[in-house]
């Protein structure tokens, strides 16, 4: 197994470990990482920034894991090519439905960034891609684990990417007034039936995705068996943060809560981020001090287990757990 | 679920003018659903903000009468999956809303239904006036979303995660597709003619479709009789090229190979096939090309519905599935709507409706954007099963 992000922290790196930016706006953009090195510049010219991203998110996790030709590609995004079907909205609506571009609509669906991965990778394997808010990376990773489950598939490129051009930051400001600092996503991981080949980054135990649970069963689901972090999705609004305190409560005990969204913005591809952290989490065996809400970086006898905690507007909740 | 059954026999396609999308390409033949979103939001007794919702609405009403067919309680939902394809999802609401977005305040009416041109949103509104359910998620991979919902529902049932999914699609017509569509030059003015000569393009349609999906162990249990048996499925990518299909369709090809593979068929097992047949000079030749590479000269009969309902975009995946369930268990073969010329070189489609056939092994295929294609295989359930 292996990751990579892009995102408002250096790209392609982990130096959100020890020397995060930090930022003050509500709203930032990504890092652009160097594409130069995955893309040749002509091809790259006619891919918009998130299509720029995933390939170099996919490649690098491609060349870490030593996996060529993944099974599976499975990806979640919660809405797409914005700025391409932006700029064809924009076009409709200044200049009316008779002069309009082909191109901007050819790269605007969901789809377009799971197959571009394919068309880059010449992948026939299977090829999905998830479209629910904020559980959209949740949804492609647990069909990617599930088809490992029951071993249909052997290998999955996952991995979840959203743009937030100006004009959806404004937007977001108004629909999700409870994102109080937002910014961009792109995380590429490779799930693999066996750890054989390079070192795994952890093992992914299980993933849930629960709409409208109760108190009890997501309690339930949550259950910590000791030596866990947990990670949630914690952001600073109360009423976002509300749902996840009352449910740490009830969990108590020994375990170290975990933030992230004020290290990497939110957007409806965060969730991936977290999954990120909690992979770097186990392989180093330790939680950085400045995305610590409480308990402790390092635990005696090691962090066994990780679980990943987010809502998506209280209604969708996903679970998943990562062990050593 | 019986009048398109009575349409498809009888031969009578849904395609007309377009009544309630306000655009300029209203020349353009669809497959519109006929009713508006009033007629619709009356039907199920719903309001605001449901009366607004396209998509959503005629989601609710498919998947309302798939799970009053199977006979699903409250209790079998709540431990069910309501797994969703769409892509423009609300995006007809977008539009309207795109040039007042700067004037729309937070926490207002008017800013949640902004947000209602998030696909994910729609699964949920749909859900919500079903009942309560334990997993929602939606897949958005154009026009093979609904028969990849499919897909997972049926990868959950294996796993053993749960027993009943209701897995299919919804989608509505909007600007934003026609238009998009129309740059590609892929509509045609008139009827869509999938596997003829003189084809010019696309017809696009809309609608919804959900099939309840259920494991053997589950349907015994409840003591329910299935209405076909869901045998084989596989999801590929033909990895070309955004918008076009490769020559040799090899997408196309690995998708009903592998599909047969897990149906435990073989290629002459295979009754019929519900193409994906858009009509575009492209898809047409590809997909058959992909048949030949399978069948050579025994390509089975074929037929593109879609010159019955318009290409639905995210829903057709279900909603052929729908149509082929109806022929397997009346034994009747579709035809494709008005084909005069056959191409080159090239086995013409079913031109007549057929009665009284052998629909054991029926083939699905829906090929989205992105080189998406997905192959879902139904079985006709024996009398002894």
């Amino acid at each position: 197994m292996s990751a990579a992000q892009v995102s408002c922290q250096k790209p392609l790196s982990d130096d959100w470990m020890e020397d995060p930016v930090w930022y003050d706006e509500g709203y930032v953009r990504a890092m652009e990482p160097d594409s130069r090195n995955f893309i040749v510049p002509s091809e790259a010219r006619r891919m918009s920034r998130i299509l720029k991203r995933t390939i170099c998110t996919s490649i690098t996790t491609l060349n870490q894991s030593g996996v060529k030709e993944p099974d599976a590609i499975v990806t979640g995004t919660g809405m797409g090519c914005m700025e391409n079907s932006e700029k064809f909205l924009i076009d409709l609506s200044n200049f009316g439905e008779t002069c309009l571009k082909p191109t901007l609509f050819m790269q605007s669906t969901h789809n377009t960034i799971s197959s571009l991965v394919a068309i880059v990778l010449k992948n026939h394997g299977y090829n999905n891609t998830y479209s629910h808010g904020g559980i959209s990376f949740d949804s492609a990773l647990f069909d990617a684990w599930l088809q490992i489950k029951t071993g249909a598939i052997r290998t999955a490129l996952i991995g979840a990417h959203d743009e937030v051009t100006p004009f959806t930051a404004l937007v977001m400001k108004k629909t999700h007034p409870h994102f109080p600092f937002v910014s961009e996503t792109s995380v590429s991981a490779m799930l693999s039936a066996d750890a054989a080949g390079t070192a795994p980054l952890c093992q992914v135990e299980s993933v849930q995705l629960l709409y409208k649970p109760t108190a009890d069963e997501l309690y339930n689901v949550c259950h910590f068996t000791g030596n866990a972090v947990l990670i949630a999705g914690i952001n600073g609004d109360e009423a976002n943060d509300e749902l996840y305190n009352e449910l740490i409560d009830r969990c108590g005990g020994d375990i170290s809560v975990v933030k992230y969204k004020h290290l990497f913005g939110e957007n409806f591809s965060s969730s991936a981020i977290a999954f990120y952290v909690g992979c770097r989490i186990l392989e180093r065996q330790l939680v950085p001090q400045h995305m610590l809400v409480s308990g402790s970086a390092q635990q005696e006898g090691g962090i066994k287990e990780v679980v990943i905690v987010n809502h998506a507007g209280g209604t969708t909740w996903s679970v998943i757990k990562l062990c050593r | 679920m019986q009048s398109t059954l009575a349409s498809l026999i009888k031969g009578e396609s849904g395609i007309g003018a377009l009544r309630h999308l306000d655009t300029v390409h209203n020349n353009l033949p669809v497959g519109e659903v006929k009713l508006s979103n009033g007629d619709m939001a009356q039907m199920l007794n719903l309001s605001y903000p449901y009366n607004g919702l396209r998509t959503v609405l005629m989601g609710i009403i498919a998947a309302k009468e798939a799970i009053a067919m199977a006979g699903l309680d409250e209790a079998v939902l709540k431990e069910s999956a309501f797994i969703n394809g769409t892509t423009v999802g609300g995006m007809d609401m977008t539009e309207r809303y795109f040039k007042q977005v700067f004037d729309v305040q937070a926490d207002t009416p008017d800013a949640v239904e902004l947000k209602y041109n998030d696909c994910g949103c729609s699964s949920e509104l749909i859900v919500d006036a079903l009942g309560r359910v334990k997993t929602v998620t939606t897949t958005s991979t154009a026009c093979s979303s609904a028969a990849n919902a499919v897909i997972l529902g049926a990868n959950m049932i294996k796993a053993g995660l749960i027993d009943v999914a209701i897995v299919g699609g919804t989608e509505c017509l909007t600007k934003f597709h026609i238009n998009g569509f129309n740059t590609l030059m892929i509509l045609d003015p008139e009827r869509c003619r999938p596997f003829d000569a003189g084809r010019a393009g696309i017809n696009l349609g809309e609608g919804a479709a959900y099939l309840v999906i259920e494991s053997e162990r589950s349907m015994k249990a409840r003591g329910a009789r299935p209405l076909v048996r869901l045998a084989g499925y596989a999801n590929t990518c033909d990895a070309f090229h955004q918008t076009a299909t490769s020559e040799d369709g090899e997408g196309a090809y690995l998708s009903m190979r592998k599909a047969m593979d897990m149906a435990g068929v073989l290629p002459k097992d295979i009754d019929y096939i519900n193409a994906h047949g858009t009509g575009t000079p492209n898809n047409d030749v590809c997909e058959f090309a992909a048949m030949e590479r399978i069948w050579g000269y025994n390509v089975p009969p074929f037929s593109s519905t879609k010159t019955f309902t318009g290409h639905t975009t995210s829903a057709s995946g279900a909603i052929e599935s729908v149509i082929c369930i109806l022929g397997i268990i009346n034994s009747f073969m579709p035809k494709t709507h008005g084909f005069t010329s056959p191409i080159n070189g090239q086995a013409i489609p079913v031109t007549e409706t057929r009665t009284d056939v052998k629909m054991d092994n029926v083939v699905n295929n829906s090929f989205g954007f992105g080189g998406n294609d997905s192959t879902l295989i139904f079985s006709k359930v024996k009398d002894n099963e």
